[in-house]
C-alpha cells in the first residue's frame, strides 16, 4: 500500500488540477493517510472471482431516441447556456489564450 | 410551529376557506426571514408568489373552492428544494463557491414533476458542499443550525432540508442521499426521510456527486407525505437512463390503509442485523430502537436475527467508490462553460494553471475527496482500491440478497448517536465518515431505506429508526413506518 507523504499529495493534487498552499499539504497528508489506512482493511476480504459492481443497476440502460432538439433560449432568442457562461464571444465560450 | 403539519391538513383548510395557497406561501416567507437557522441559500420569492397567486385563483374559479387532490396531489404545497437540484433561472450553488453565480437553464425532473402536481418552490436549501458531509458544516454559505438545539448540527448533507421541515420553514423538502444524506439529517432533526430504490426517481438536474449511488428523496413531517411526494417524482424519465419502469404504487393510499389496519404488520418478518447493534451505540439510541422493535412485535411482526457479514467494510468501500466517482464528476467544474472564473484565472499562463485557479474555490473537504478519488483511480492503485472496493460492494449486496430471503424488512438505528455539537467532528474526517456506518450499506446495494422518528434522548434530541427493504419495496417501508409513526415517541 502507498506511503502517503508530501510528494504523493503534491502529485495527486497536480493530477486533480488542484492548487494547494504549502500550509495545506501537511493536513492532507495526515487526513488522507488516516482514511487510506482505514480503507486498507479491504485487503482482508477475499474477493477472488468476484465480479466488481461498478453500477447502481443491473438492467441495461434505457436509451432515448437520438434526436436534435433546440437548445432552450431566453426571451431574446439567445441560448440560455451562453447567458450564464463566465465569458462569451461570437456565440462561443471564451477562455484566455493558452497556446502561443 | 404552524398548526397545519401535513398536505392533507393544508388541503382541508383550503377546502374550508380557512387558508389559500398565497397566504400560506406568504406566511412561510415571513417565517423563513425571521429564522436564525440559515436553512436557505436562495429564496425564489417572486416566482413562488406568482405560482401561489395562480393557484389561489384557480382554486376559487376553475376548481370552485375544492382542491383537485387527484389531478394535483401537491396543490398549493410550499416546498424547499435542496440546492443540488437545478431550477431554470434560479441560482443553484451546491453550497459551493465554484457555483456561487450559476443560473441553470433547465429544471430537474423531480422538481418539475412536483410543480406540475401543484407544488410551490420556496427556495434552495443549504447543504454540505456538493453533498459531501454529514453535518452541514461544509457549506460555503455557513453551517445550518439544528432546528431545536442551536449548538448542534442538523446532520448532512441535506441539513437545510432537515431543519427547514422540522422548523416549519416549508411543508416538505427534497433531499438527496448518496450514503445517508437524507436519512441522517431526518434522524437528527426528527422528521421522516425516504431514500427510494436507486433508479426510482430521475437524477436529471441533480448535480452529480457519485452517480452509482445518488438518489433524490422526500423529507417530510409525516410518513404519508413522504409517500405522496415520492409517488409524484417516481418513474421513467428519458433524461436519466438508469430510471426504472417498475410500476409505482399509490404510496399515499398504502399509508392510509396501513394506518387504519392494526393488523397490517401481522406476519411481517423484521430482520435485526447483528452487525448493526454494535458497541458504541449510544445507550439511549439503543433503548429507543429496542422499544420500537417491541412495538413492531406487539403489532404481530416476527422478529428474526439476520447477518450482514461484510458490514464492517461498508465505510471503506463507500469512501473509495464515492470519492472515485466524485473525482470524475467534479472534473466538469473547469470555469469554461459555467460557474465562477476568478480574476486571477484570466492571467493564467497555461490551461492547467487556469483550471487550478478556478478549482481553488472548492472547499477543503471537496478537495480532499477529489484527491482521494484521483488517487484511487490512478495508475498503479486502481486495482487495489477502486476495483477491490467494487468487488466488496458486490459481496455486500449479496449479504442483503441472502438476508432478504428470510425477512421482509430490516431495522437498525440510523446513526450510533443523536445530533452532535457543531465543531465536534469537523477536524476529524474519518470520525465524521463513521457517522454514516448504518446508512451506507443500503446505498451501496441500491436499496430503498427510510428514517422514522421513534423517540428522543434526555436532551430532547431526536432518534431515528432505520428501515431497509428489498429493491422496489418502498411500500413495505411506508407500511412499517406508518404503524410506527406517533406510537413510539
Amino acid at each position: 500500500m502507498a506511503d502517503i507523504n508530501d510528494a504523493l499529495i503534491r502529485k495527486v493534487a497536480e493530477l486533480s488540477r488542484l492548487k494547494l498552499e504549502d500550509g495545506e499539504i501537511g493536513n492532507y497528508v495526515i487526513s488522507i493517510g488516516e482514511i487510506l489506512n482505514h480503507v486498507n482493511q479491504l485487503t482482508r476480504v477475499n474477493t477472488d472471482g468476484v465480479e466488481p459492481m461498478f453500477y447502481g443497476i443491473d438492467d441495461s440502460l434505457r436509451l432515448r431516441e437520438d434526436r436534435v432538439r433546440e437548445f432552450p433560449a431566453d426571451e431574446e432568442g439567445n441560448p440560455k447556456i451562453l447567458k450564464h457562461a463566465p465569458s462569451v464571444e461570437d456565440g462561443g465560450f471564451k477562455v484566455p489564450q493558452i497556446v502561443g | 410551529m404552524n398548526s397545519l403539519t401535513s398536505i392533507r391538513e393544508i388541503h382541508d383548510s383550503f377546502d374550508e376557506g380557512l387558508s389559500d395557497p398565497l397566504s400560506l406561501t406568504e406566511s412561510f416567507f415571513t417565517r423563513i426571514k425571521e429564522s436564525p437557522h440559515n436553512a436557505y441559500i436562495t429564496l425564489c420569492e417572486d416566482r413562488a408568489l406568482k405560482q401561489a397567486e395562480v393557484l389561489r385563483l384557480n382554486l376559487k374559479t376553475k376548481f370552485q373552492g375544492k382542491v383537485p387532490r387527484a389531478s394535483h396531489p401537491l396543490f398549493g404545497i410550499p416546498l424547499g428544494i435542496k440546492d443540488v437540484l437545478t431550477m431554470d433561472g434560479i441560482r443553484t450553488t451546491c453550497a459551493s463557491k465554484v457555483l456561487q453565480n450559476y443560473i441553470p437553464p433547465f429544471t430537474a425532473t423531480a422538481v418539475e414533476r412536483l410543480e406540475v402536481a401543484g407544488a410551490i418552490s420556496l427556495g434552495k436549501l443549504n447543504m454540505d458542499e456538493f453533498a459531501m458531509g454529514s453535518s452541514n458544516e461544509n457549506s460555503a454559505f455557513g453551517p445550518v443550525l439544528h432546528p431545536t438545539h442551536p449548538d448542534r448540527v442538523p446532520g448532512g448533507s441535506s441539513g437545510g432540508s432537515g431543519t427547514a421541515v422540522a422548523a416549519d420553514l416549508c411543508v416538505a423538502a427534497l433531499g438527496t442521499d448518496t450514503g445517508g444524506s437524507i436519512r441522517l439529517p431526518a434522524s437528527f432533526c426528527g422528521v421522516v426521510g425516504l431514500k427510494p430504490t436507486y433508479g426510482r426517481i430521475s437524477r436529471y438536474g441533480q448535480i452529480a456527486f457519485a452517480s452509482s449511488l445518488d438518489q433524490i428523496g422526500p423529507m417530510t413531517r409525516t410518513v404519508r407525505d413522504a409517500g405522496v411526494l415520492a409517488k409524484v417524482m417516481a418513474g421513467v424519465d428519458p433524461f436519466d437512463s438508469t430510471t426504472s419502469d417498475r410500476p409505482v404504487e399509490d404510496w399515499g393510499a398504502v399509508v392510509d390503509h396501513a394506518r387504519l389496519d392494526s393488523g397490517s404488520l401481522k406476519g411481517l418478518r423484521v430482520g435485526i442485523p447483528s452487525e448493526y447493534f454494535i458497541d458504541g451505540i449510544d445507550p439511549e439510541v439503543r433503548s429507543a430502537i429496542e422499544r420500537a422493535i417491541e412495538f413492531l412485535k406487539s403489532e404481530g411482526a416476527a422478529v428474526v436475527p439476520v447477518s450482514l457479514p461484510h458490514t464492517q467494510y461498508a465505510v471503506s468501500t463507500y469512501y473509495v467508490i464515492a470519492v472515485s466517482e466524485a473525482s470524475s464528476n467534479l472534473s466538469r467544474f473547469d470555469g469554461v462553460r459555467f460557474g465562477m472564473r476568478p480574476e486571477e484565472a484570466m492571467k493564467s499562463s497555461s490551461l492547467t494553471d487556469f483550471y487550478k485557479q478556478v478549482r481553488s474555490l472548492f472547499g477543503a473537504e471537496v478537495k480532499r475527496r477529489i484527491m482521494l478519488g484521483t488517487f484511487a483511480l490512478s495508475s498503479g492503485y486502481f486495482e487495489a482500491y477502486y476495483r477491490k472496493a467494487a468487488q466488496v460492494r458486490r459481496l455486500m449486496r449479496g449479504d442483503f440478497e441472502r438476508a432478504f430471503q428470510s425477512v421482509d424488512v430490516m431495522v437498525s438505528p440510523v446513526s450510533p448517536t443523536t445530533a452532535f455539537k457543531l465543531g465536534e467532528k469537523a477536524k476529524n474526517p474519518l470520525q465524521m465518515y463513521l457517522t454514516d456506518i448504518f446508512t451506507i450499506p443500503a446505498s451501496l446495494a441500491g436499496l430503498p431505506a427510510m428514517s422514522v422518528p421513534v423517540g428522543k434522548d434526555q436532551l430532547g434530541l431526536s432518534i431515528g429508526m432505520h428501515l431497509i427493504a428489498p429493491r422496489f419495496e418502498e411500500s413495505t417501508l411506508l407500511r412499517v413506518a406508518s404503524r410506527l409513526e406517533g406510537k413510539t415517541s
